[in-house]
């Protein structure tokens, strides 16, 4: 057998389409429609051509009158074009919890002291009891709601459309338009409700990638998705970002008007987050796309707009992590101002790549010396000026050492596991345990006798992430669920499973990363397995931590330790991290 | 008598309330103070009740036998107390530095497991070889090793020496192989070495999970005898 026998044929990105039913003539249907029509596919490159991104990346879905297309609050990773039919969009602010009524999400409210105490009796003996398992449709204006399956896909409907539009304000899209396009780029939840208002609602349904590659290619869809962008969000996460506050809304726009976007990584990064995390520390570093470098001129300020990056500094011949930065951090600033300050010419101090995904806004140098340093506040510049490096690499180690309180072992940790993603992780430190299991217990007598985590996982010296949910940033658990049972509540902002719109699909707990889901069989009082009447198979439910969102004394785990071993922590919190580890 | 009615109900008050932490750790869903706080208070509070008791006997030797059976009970539920302090502050760091965590409940299916897994190497050996030398030596040596937890006290008190004793004739067996049936044993050595990190863990937790089981039931006993004396010194005395 010759070594060529042995070859595989590397995996392509169009190996799986999003829909096998995608045939050639819906793809020419397609290109006969505006916007698609008018795009030079010329400028596709020949490996990645428009026929081929439509053919693979995207799916007609059709809708009936009344069915939730897309839920505000929730994740997408796709957007949509009306090929026909209109949809309408919930635009106030009361019509946004038309889908959590829809839904039977109801906002969740503490226990009071008798019923937290009534838990001691009325908790179940038996093991994931369910007094019911199925969603029946909740009281919306004028109607219910319900779900149904169109060609084996579950959805929820309004039954009663006409009561909805009498009671709320909307906005009706026609075809020829998208919508859910910034959301699904920009990896931000969805921020309005939208159903099908007719019957004959055919939607495309494109791909993130798709979306993105097309953007690249074609200048008119990258001109509508940046306006829409610039229209909605680029001036509030500017205003927001400490660096801006400070200027006029003219100064402001001016900033905008030369801000550019750009995603780094990979959308679907929990999607191979296993295969990943098992290479070598070098490797896993060159799958990480450098957003700018060490050495290079800095001539931009870079802003996360979502997801995570990481700060290295060369150390020998690899890269040691100084620091993580979530949604909102900026690098660069020290630089720029250093160099406008002292009329030098530094360069970046450190390089920053994208974990996973990241999505980031460039703001240039140059509008930054022109309108923002000059006008800046004393008080607002930064503290401590760069470092430029003359160090050897062993002094360099030490000072970072004794800089990095958190322990450059425990950030390679947090980092590389992207546990940075984890508002509540469960921290335990071992060398305090004393596996007296009293977190698991309080975690049953809160939850139905039914505990919703493991306490095992990975671990760096004395420090363990328990396997519970860390209420992440960025949830890719929600992406995919096909009924919206798994959603951010509207309370504290906790990542709640609703279980009577679960289905037990799975599709969160196979997207969770760090396998803090679990999916669970459901029984009835007498502890028999409850039973799907058309398979005969179990039926299943997801269940998670929901950080004990309805108890008064808050999570139990952390309240039970009696050693102060464990603790739910915000790991993008570096003070509240560090303060902790260093009891 | 005064005194010693009033350092008498404030001692059994106290140890009421010493005992009442229990209670509270099956209360976990009510905001009645972290579990830590409480264990704090138990901790501190349980010193204090030692110095009351000495106050209330007058620093005196007990006398009579109800007194002296209180006297020991106290004694004991203080140094298991004490015990079982000085075991929560230092097993878990042995804990972690030998073999990191395992869950002690699945200890059992994890011996199982390896059981299996060291069986099938053995049996695997004897096709690979021909011979019949590792095999035989598991069998009559060490089999036995494998099948429950083993070495309890060697474990608690840190010695290695029943480690030792069983590498000193895995390596005394080396003589009679050849390169093939040396591979095997080497896949031997690395089970011994895995089940005695496992009989460690399961060493080590049981006696974290069990001191509980005396500490706890003497307190109840001894507020039940207090209880009793208590009721005797103001009748009787």
């Amino acid at each position: 057998m010759s070594l060529l026998d042995l070859g595989l044929e590397r995996p392509g990105r169009w190996d799986k389409p999003f829909d096998l039913n995608m045939t050639d003539e819906h793809v020419r249907r397609i290109m006969a429609v505006a916007p698609f029509s008018r795009i030079d596919a010329q400028k596709f490159p020949k490996s990645m051509p428009l026929a081929g991104i439509l053919k693979n990346d995207t799916r007609l879905v059709s809708y009936k009158r009344g069915d939730l297309i897309v839920r505000e609050g929730d994740y997408g990773s796709s957007a949509f074009f009306i090929m026909s039919g209109s949809v309408r969009v919930a635009v106030d602010a009361e019509a946004g919890k038309l889908a959590d009524k829809a839904l039977g999400r109801t906002a969740p409210k503490e226990k009071t002291w008798k019923e937290a105490v009534s838990q001691l009796w009325t908790n179940s003996k038996v093991p994931e009891y369910r007094a019911s398992v199925k969603f029946v449709g909740d009281s919306v204006v004028g109607g219910s709601a319900g779900l149904r399956t169109v060609a084996g896909n579950t959805r929820v409907f309004l039954q009663d459309v006409s009561a909805v539009l009498n009671e709320y304000k909307t906005v009706q899209l026609h075809d020829g338009e998208f919508f859910g396009e910034i959301a699904a780029l920009g990896r931000t939840p969805r921020t309005a409700t939208i159903f099908a208002d007719d019957d004959g609602v055919e939607l495309l349904e494109i791909k993130w990638q798709g979306l993105r590659d097309i953007r690249n290619h074609a200048p008119e869809i990258r001109d509508h998705i940046d306006r829409i962008y610039r229209e909605r969000s680029l001036n509030i996460h500017l205003r927001e970002t400490p660096m801006f506050s400070h200027l006029t809304n003219e100064q402001l726009e001016a900033v905008a008007a030369e801000t550019q976007f750009k995603s780094f990584g990979n959308f679907d990064w929990h999607a191979t987050y296993k295969t990943v995390i098992a290479r070598t520390a070098a490797n896993r570093l060159d799958d990480e796309p450098i957003i700018v470098e060490q050495g290079d001129y800095p001539n931009a300020v870079i802003l996360i707009r979502a997801g995570f990056a990481r700060l290295s500094e060369i150390i020998g011949n690899g890269h040691r992590t100084v620091s993580y930065f979530g949604r909102g951090q900026f690098y660069g600033y020290r630089e720029v101002f250093h160099n406008w300050k002292n009329g030098v010419s530094e360069p970046y101090q450190f390089t920053l790549r994208g974990i996973g995904h990241t999505d980031v806004l460039i703001v240039p140098s140059q509008i930054i010396e022109k309108l923002v340093l000059p006008t800046l506040p004393k008080e607002q510049q930064p503290w401590y000026a760069i470092e430029v490096k003359q160090a050897s690499d062993s002094e360099q180690l030490a000072k970072r050492d004794q800089q990095n309180r958190v322990g450059t072992n425990v950030l390679e940790f947090l980092v590389e596991n992207r546990y940075i993603n984890g508002t509540a992780a469960m921290m335990i430190n071992l060398d305090r345990c004393t596996r007296c299991d009293d977190c698991i217990r309080a975690c049953a007598n809160a939850h139905d006798n039914n505990p919703k985590f493991i306490r095992d996982g990975k671990q760096v010296g004395n420090l363990m992430i328990g396997h519970a949910c860390m209420q992440c940033q960025d949830p890719v658990c929600m992406i995919g669920c096909p009924t919206g049972a798994i959603h951010r509540e509207t309370l504290r902002g906790n990542v709640v499973i609703n279980d009577l719109t679960c289905i037990g699909c799975g599709s969160c707990a196979a997207s969770c990363p760090y396998e803090n889901i679990q999916m669970v069989e459901t029984r009835n009082a007498q502890s028999e397995l409850l039973l799907d009447k058309a398979t005969n198979r179990p039926i299943v439910k997801a269940t998670k931590c929901d950080l004990c969102l309805e108890q008064i004394g808050g999570p139990a785990c952390q309240n039970a330790c009696p050693h102060d071993a464990l603790v739910r922590v915000d790991v993008s919190d570096r003070i509240d991290l560090v303060e902790w580890l260093k009891r | 008598m005064a005194t010693a009615s009033c350092s008498g109900l404030l001692l059994f008050a106290f140890i009421v309330f010493l005992a009442s932490y229990n209670g509270r750790k099956r209360i976990t869903f009510l905001p009645l103070g972290r579990s830590s706080t409480w264990l704090q208070f138990h901790i501190y509070g349980g010193y204090l009740s030692i110095a009351l008791y000495l106050v209330h006997t007058g620093f005196r030797a007990p006398h009579g036998g109800l007194e002296k059976f209180l006297a020991v009970v106290f004694g004991l539920v203080a140094g298991s107390g004490f015990v079982g302090l000085l075991l929560s502050r230092m097993i878990p760091r042995r804990l972690t530095q030998r073999a990191g965590t395992v869950i002690f409940e699945s200890i059992p299916q994890l011996r199982r497991e390896l059981r299996e897994s060291v069986d099938a190497l053995a049996l695997e050996s004897i096709v690979l070889t021909g011979k019949s030398t590792v095999a035989d030596f598991y069998a009559f040596r060490l089999s036995t090793f494998f099948t429950g937890p083993h070495h309890f006290w060697s474990h608690v008190l840190g010695s290695e020496r029943h480690l030792n004793r069983t590498y000193a004739n895995l390596n005394g067996l080396k003589r009679y192989l050849n390169p093939k049936e040396l591979e095997v044993l080497e896949g031997l050595a690395d089970k011994v070495r895995e089940k005695d990190n496992l009989d460690f863990q399961y060493s080590l937790q049981r006696l974290l999970k069990y001191w509980l089981f005396i500490h706890i039931p003497l307190t109840f006993s001894l507020i039940i005898i207090g209880l009793f004396h208590g009721i005797y010194a103001t009748l009787f005395i």
